[in-house]
């Protein structure tokens, strides 16, 4: 199982290279709920700057496109050297078409966030041979572990971080400060969180970025506990650092790069940063309404 | 011609959708259907619906729409089979193992569900040459974007006209499963997004309002002549749940916009289409993506835009010519001497007066109080079953 990180800043990239395999950037155009939106030439350096270090490096483009965004899309992969990324990380199937149509469907990776939530929907993509998919963030443990037996392709997910639960192309800060007549200073800002009146320990994080408003869990997911077995199922375990910083990354990374849990290093990260973890649905079956 | 297809919660929904105009009707099975709390069909009543779908030429499509875990895979082939014999004419799906499995072991026709959020040509192509005939776009594209799509595939085209917005791109939302251990994906969504929120900056809140995703419902009036032209194969009214009086009037009112503009090329006004509408409508409605990005008219903040409508106060059972006697189930309070009007499954709205009323023993009544109850009042002219009675 190789471990990729997330990065606020290129100058931290050599120390946080000594845990992890790889690193995850993207550019606000294509990209969303990025830690930071790397411009060309910052992605060109990385480029340069991992292949020295002998680490992995992936683009991420997970915005859903409409044809004209796809079409921009597009142009920007014909402009970068798409052969030196290890892979290019999407959300929308029409993005996958069209870097297959470029010849590079192996370097996709298919992030369909909720929708990848049983074995067969999975793989439903093998005949593309393409890299691999993020399977669904709100399934258990024991179905993982099933789909995990049984995949076709490299699988990944998301091993630590505030998941992301919610996805709206509307800017709905912005449409918020419109209604209480002020200028919106909270676009792109990483402080903010919503508190629902019922749930006044739960506060959500939520960003508005290019791409629209996003909401995210209020406890950080944290797979620690599992990393034994999730290192003989999960090709890539992902630590995403957003809402964080880079020392959090060089917190954090030590203990899943080691498998090795220290409760002291976790107890000044929670406090540090005001957060709790858990484990998401790892053990936590959401409800279906009983057949018929 | 262009396909209105309106949502039915159960089977007197279904025939009201279809006398009222619409050409098609979606429903949920008991089985792999979103909805749960929509009072979904067994295959008995599927079977009744085709057949009086059928019989007056239109069309019913089931929706086998959820994302299923691992443990809820079991069984798909046998009820894809048992919707075939029922001579379903689609089923609408998100997932690729249902699709895949639909069109390996049946013949049944297979529409993409918006849960799939297709929102550009190479999509659409991806699962039209997968083999499903129709997809249903996401929520998120304007008209002219919708109208260029159009151009760039063979698929054909469904898109939201009107009812009830997902915040998030459908599908991919899980605000509901964390929030409240229901899996919005396999038909528990709670609706969180529309709940009120405080919104902090830090530790501070931004503003004394309550902040809130929820939005107006869609309605797309104004955009269906820009469909019709556009090759749009069909339009889709939303909300399964919604009362037997909502569906009359919205389908009714898209059915008589489409078949003026086919008509005579052109709307002269969309005014009476709008108040005809607000006859049922119980929530503030806008163009939701259709004309851009939703701004903040399109929001709904600090209100809950519900408006209960009593003007629908009584459905047609049946009616006697001779003595010019209709029976009807009482919906909403009414007395002797109110000036109504009579809904007609084929558009017609006819006033009359309240002038003679029973109940079901020809005991004189001066109200009709009682919700449900079977009442006798005289109308002045022949009336269908199915027609409703509305205040004026």
């Amino acid at each position: 199982m190789k471990l990729l990180t997330t990065i606020y800043e290129l100058k931290h990239l050599e120390s946080l290279a000594s845990f992890v395999d790889g690193f995850i950037i993207g550019n606000q155009r294509f990209g969303t709920r990025l830690t930071k939106s790397y411009e060309d030439d910052e992605i060109f350096s990385m480029l340069d700057q991992t292949k020295k270090l002998g680490k992995e490096l992936f683009l991420v483009c997970n915005q859903m496109f409409n044809d004209e965004q796809l079409e921009a899309f597009k142009n920007w992969m014909k402009s970068l050297p798409l052969h030196q990324f290890t892979g290019v990380i999407v959300a929308d199937l029409g993005a996958y078409k069209a870097l297959e149509k470029m010849g590079f469907s192996d370097k996709v990776i298919y992030n369909p966030e909720t929708l990848a939530a049983n074995v067969y929907d999975f793989n439903f993509l093998s005949e593309f041979k393409i890299k691999g998919v993020y399977v669904a963030k709100e399934i258990t443990l024991e179905d993982l572990t099933y789909i995990a037996n049984h995949k076709n392709y490299q699988m990944f997910m998301v091993g630590h971080g505030h998941l992301n639960m919610f996805y709206s192309k509307r800017q709905l800060i912005d449409n918020f400060m419109n209604f209480n007549l002020e200028e919106n200073i909270y676009h792109e800002r990483q402080d903010l969180k919503i508190i629902e009146e019922n749930r006044l320990n739960e506060p959500f994080p939520i960003l508005e970025d290019k791409a629209g408003t996003h909401v995210f869990r209020s406890n950080v997911f944290s797979s620690l506990n599992h990393l034994e077995k999730l290192e003989k199922l999960m090709d890539y375990l992902v630590i995403d650092t957003l809402f964080k910083d880079d020392d959090y990354a060089l917190s954090v990374l030590p203990m899943y790069k080691n498998k090795k849990i220290n409760q002291s290093v976790i107890d000044q990260i929670q406090l540090k940063y005001d957060e709790k973890w858990d484990e998401g649905f790892f053990y936590k079956k959401t409800v279906y309404i009983p057949k018929g | 011609m262009i396909e209105l297809l309106a949502p039915a919660g159960d089977l007197e929904k279904l025939k009201i959708a279809l006398l009222y105009g619409a050409d098609a009707v979606f429903i949920g099975g008991q089985n792999f259907s979103l909805r749960a709390r929509a009072s979904n069909f067994t295959l008995s009543d599927i079977l009744e619906a085709t057949t009086f779908a059928h019989e007056r030429h239109k069309k019913v499509y089931v929706t086998t729409n959820i994302i299923p875990h691992n443990e809820d895979m079991d069984g798909l082939i046998e009820y894809l089979k048992d919707l075939e014999a029922r001579h379903v004419d689609a089923i609408i799906s998100a997932s690729p193992f249902i699709i895949d499995m639909a069109l390996k072991h049946t013949k049944l026709e297979v529409h993409l569900s918006t849960q799939q959020s297709a929102m550009n040509a190479e999509t659409v192509n991806f699962w039209h040459d997968r083999g499903i005939t129709r997809i249903v776009l996401a929520r998120e594209l304007d008209k002219h974007q919708i109208r260029s799509l159009k151009t760039k595939t063979n698929a054909a085209i469904e898109v939201f006209i009107h009812g009830g917005m997902c915040m998030s791109y459908s599908g991919r939302c899980s605000l509901s499963n964390n929030m409240t251990d229901r899996d919005a994906n396999r038909g528990g969504c709670a609706h969180s997004c529309r709940w009120n929120y405080d919104l902090k900056a830090g530790k501070t809140s931004v503003s004394k309002h309550a902040f809130s995703m929820s939005s107006k419902d869609l309605e797309a009036l104004e955009q269906i002549p820009f469909f019709i032209d556009s090759n749009v194969s069909s339009l889709k009214i939303e909300g399964r749940m919604k009362s037997l009086h909502y569906i009359a009037t919205v389908v009714s009112t898209y059915r008589t916009l489409i078949d003026t503009y086919d008509q005579k090329g052109k709307i002269e006004s969309f005014e009476p289409y709008l108040i005809e509408l607000q006859k049922a409508e119980n929530r503030l409605t806008s163009h939701g993506y259709l004309e851009g990005l939703p701004g903040v008219e399109q929001q709904l903040y600090n209100m809950r835009s519900e408006q209960p409508t009593q003007l629908f106060i009584g459905l047609v059972e049946s009616y006697d010519v001779e003595t010019q006697i209709a029976t009807i189930g009482q919906r909403n309070y009414f007395e002797i001497g109110a000036e109504v009007e009579m809904f007609c499954p084929d558009g017609t709205v006819k006033p009359f007066k309240i002038e003679y009323m029973t109940d079901i023993d020809g005991v004189d009544l001066t109200v009709a109080r009682h919700p449900k109850q079977i009442l006798k009042i005289k109308v002045p002219f022949l009336v269908e079953p199915y027609a409703m009675l509305r205040k004026r």
